[in-house]
């Protein structure tokens, strides 16, 4: 009688998992460490005008994310982790950072 | 809009979601208390019934505690002077008013409460499990279980109906599946309120009511000791029992009127020549309905029993069901620890243990943490039971099965690699946080001031929402972080702080980051605690002066007059009714020998700030609590890109004075050449749309005169 196709195979906890993978589902820790790329919530991306750009640096200290660098002449934006929540542009004194729709 | 008729009786038909629907029911029972605290998924519930109370929809008292643990009490003392109350929880919630919840039956208060079944403990889950409503069942509360959003509305009037009952006088939880019914959207027929009326008769719990105006009567004097004790909880139980018929009398009456029923207190489907059953509960038994379906057309002799009520429990029923069967799995949405069963299959197995014969019975764990029940996962189990029939290994069938996702855990045969890093960030970006949410950058810049040997300890919060982004076993944050219940994050704190001392670690900053519910509401006790002690611990609240992440809740920290869905905004209400609570004077209060406010927009104070905690702690003087103001663009009302000039805003107009208090010595540490009008601060923001010219003076007063005693303006 095989009513069910998949029939759900048992296995054992642990079986076939390395002793790292073991220890963090047993006790539920982990010492991983990882970042979540949010580019995708993206509708505007910031661009920075390096003329306009007085390397105050306001927006590597204001922008949520800490996706701002300081660079050689500009702020350096990792866009991986840009929300595109846009405060860069709002807080820049001298409207250096311009919010741009997503191509 | 569509009417629907029906042997006279004219039925508003409308889409609504579970919580909707109790909130509904709750209005056409007349109830005329409510107190109730946030939680997901209960908030809605609590959202629709301040909506309907500020719209004077419904006459009622509307108490926005600042506990679970209060919102029963509460609950208890309207129902004591007299009047018809309500409350909901889950989860977490539930169990921090597991104490008032005992307390409830001895009274004999027939309150109502709704419980959006949600996952309890530890191993932290959002989602529908009956691993909550498990430990509260045996306390003396009637249980009912829903499976529909129509049953959510109706149950709740019924409810009322039962516990009112002179012969049953007891209180009853109405539980619905968390998400998979309280925030489902089903067609609904909503009765009209007089023939609700017709129905349910008006309060009247003249047994118990303690009004001095009318007549001496007191209660819970003393406890009844051992000799009586006994004889109390046998009184209880006999109204249980007196319960079962007063639930199949209201049901049965309920279906004659409204043409709904819902069985009483079990549900069979197809069950009259079935050899094999299932006994389901909630929202789950839909789905089984159709694997019976399906299996019936393939002439196989299933058949369900649905549990409506677990208590008390239908021992009489499912004997009566039982003796025609040969096997009974039973499908149990929590699990019991060190029976290696679930907690219905122990109530069935007992009542069949004095048949003469019994059926087999088999045990599904299913569903725990949410996971959906599906009909395969239904036809399944029904093959394991039809397969238990012919089998002759005993052990085989007493073996408990686990509906796991097998192909899930295959995945976790090696730790995950995480997708990115980012090299010298303890809090690695990429949380869940709203896009221009401050909270990131509050934890990014505290990170880098206490470097890694810190330990931060948060509560539930928009914070510990926002950093469950990661996959399992991927954590955003480079320092070790625990979640403490919402109520006592200080306490948590305290505890790690002295006891690293103890291991002689004291140069390990432990922060406690909570939000201003968890600091200035629920976790108060906790925090004054702390502050009393004068542990070493640096205590800092961020302050969006709301319950932002279950839907905008109102706190005791949101400013007067403000939006939020429990203080909305209609012609008969203005939104929040009570000043703000002031934490630094309460702090202050208690001595700690450094309190600070903190803004986002001024990010070297703050960090500056966070330096001086730090020391403060570490050189053992005890407890630092800081105050960061972070505006919410979600939840206040604003553009994304606005966070850092609202709180900008809010320094420059008084709103939020920045000061230090450091032994008890006050520093204002900006200084302001005037204030700019709060006008300008709240016309910002959605939440105080509404303030008419007076409103927006009665702001600008008070905060003009704080800015008087304190002296924020040069040359004061």
């Amino acid at each position: 009688m095989k009513m069910y196709a998949s029939e759900v195979k048992k296995l054992k906890i642990g079986e076939g998992m390395t002793s790292k993978a073991k220890l963090f589902t047993e006790f539920y820790v982990t010492n991983i460490v990882g970042a979540v790329p949010v580019s995708h919530w993206r509708v505007f991306k910031p661009e920075v005008d390096p003329l306009k750009c007085k390397r105050c640096w306001t927006c590597v200290d204001l922008c949520p994310e800490g996706c701002i660098s300081k660079g050689e002449e500009k702020p350096l934006i990792d866009l991986r982790f840009c929300k595109g929540c846009g405060i860069c542009a709002n807080e820049c004194r001298f409207s250096a950072i311009d919010m741009v729709e997503e191509g | 809009l569509i009417w629907w008729r029906r042997d006279n009786y004219l039925q508003k038909a409308d889409v609504v979601s579970g919580n909707k629907a109790v909130a509904i029911g709750v209005k056409l029972s007349r109830v005329k208390g409510i107190a109730a605290y946030p939680i997901t998924p209960q908030s809605a519930i609590v959202e629709y019934l301040a909506e309907f109370v500020s719209k004077g929809e419904m006459d009622a008292v509307y108490i926005p505690v600042e506990s679970e643990h209060s919102a029963l009490t509460a609950v208890m003392g309207m129902e004591l002077a007299g009047i018809r109350s309500f409350t909901a929880s889950c989860s977490q919630g539930l169990a921090y008013m597991h104490e008032v919840v005992a307390d409830v039956p001895g009274y004999r208060l027939p309150i109502v409460m709704a419980v959006t079944n949600r996952t309890l403990g530890q191993l932290w889950g959002l989602h529908a499990d009956y691993s909550d409503i498990m430990p509260e069942k045996d306390l003396g509360w009637i249980q009912i279980f829903v499976e529909g959003v129509q049953e959510c509305l109706d149950t709740v009037i019924q409810a009322y109906r039962i516990a009112e009952d002179k012969r049953v006088l007891l209180p009853v939880m109405v539980n619905l599946d968390g998400f998979y019914l309280s925030h489902a959207s089903e067609p609904v027929l909503i009765p009209q309120q007089e023939d609700v009326d017709d129905f349910l008769p008006p309060y009247t719990a003249d047994h118990i009511i303690l009004d001095p105006t009318t007549r001496f009567q007191t209660l819970g004097m003393r406890s009844p000791g051992p000799q009586y004790h006994i004889t109390f909880v046998r009184l209880i139980e006999e109204a249980m029992n007196r319960a079962k018929e007063v639930i199949v009398e209201v049901d049965d009456e309920f279906s004659e009127r409204f043409g709904r029923s819902y069985g009483g207190l079990v549900e069979g489907y197809k069950c009259e020549d079935a050899e094999v059953l299932l006994i389901t509960m909630g929202s789950m038994t839909t789905a089984a309905r159709r694997a019976v379906d399906e299996l019936r057309r393939m002439k196989l002799p299933v058949g369900l029993v649905k549990l409506r009520v677990l208590r008390p429990f239908p021992r009489k029923e499912i004997q009566k069901i039982a003796k025609h069967v040969s096997a009974i799995g039973v499908v149990d949405r929590a699990f019991a620890f060190g029976t290696n069963k679930g907690m219905v299959f122990s109530d069935v197995a007992a009542s069949l243990y004095h048949l003469d014969e019994h059926p087999l019975l088999l045990n599904f764990i299913a569903g725990l943490g949410g996971k959906d029940v599906t009909i395969n996962d239904f036809k399944y189990m029904f093959e394991k039971a039809l397969q238990a029939t012919k089998s002759k290994d005993k052990e085989e069938v007493e073996e408990t099965i686990f509906l796991e996702d097998w192909e899930a855990i295959k995945r976790l045969s090696s730790p995950p690699k995480p997708p990115v890093v980012v090299q010298g960030r303890l809090l690695q970006p990429g949380g869940d946080f709203c896009a221009g949410c401050g909270i990131p950058l509050i934890v990014r810049h505290i990170l880098e001031v206490l470097g890694e040997n810190t330990i931060i300890v948060r509560t539930s919060s928009c914070f510990g929402a926002g950093i469950q982004s990661p996959p399992l076993f991927v954590s955003l944050l480079g320092v070790p972080l625990i979640r403490s219940c919402l109520a006592a994050g200080a306490a948590m704190a305290s505890g790690i702080a002295l006891g690293l001392r103890a291991r002689r670690r004291p140069h390990v900053n432990v922060v406690a980051f909570v939000g201003d519910g968890g600091t200035a509401d629920i976790g108060l006790q906790s925090l004054s605690g702390a502050a009393e002690r004068n542990d070493p611990i640096i205590y800092i609240c961020y302050d969006n002066e709301g319950y932002m992440n279950t839907g905008v809740q109102r706190s005791s920290t949101t400013m007067i007059s403000a939006w939020t869905t429990t203080t909305p905004v209609s012609e008969l209400a203005r939104g929040k009714r009570e000043w703000p609570k002031d934490m630094v004077s309460i702090m202050l209060a208690h001595k700690v020998p450094y309190i600070a406010t903190a803004s986002i927009a001024y990010i070297t104070d703050f960090k500056r700030k966070v330096k001086r905690a730090s020391e403060i702690t570490q050189a053992g003087e005890g407890l630092a609590y800081i105050q960061v103001h972070t505006p919410c663009p979600t939840g206040w009302g604003f553009p994304e890109n606005k966070t850092i000039e609202v709180a900008r805003l809010a320094v420059e107009t008084g709103m939020v004075p920045l000061l230090e208090i450091y032994k008890g010595k006050l520093e204002i540490n900006v200084k302001l050449r005037e204030l700019k009008p709060v006008s300008e601060y709240l016309k910002i923001q959605r939440r105080f749309r509404h303030l008419t010219a007076s409103e927006i003076a009665r702001i600008q007063d008070f905060v003009n005169r704080r800015a008087r005693e304190l002296g924020i303006i040069q040359g004061n």
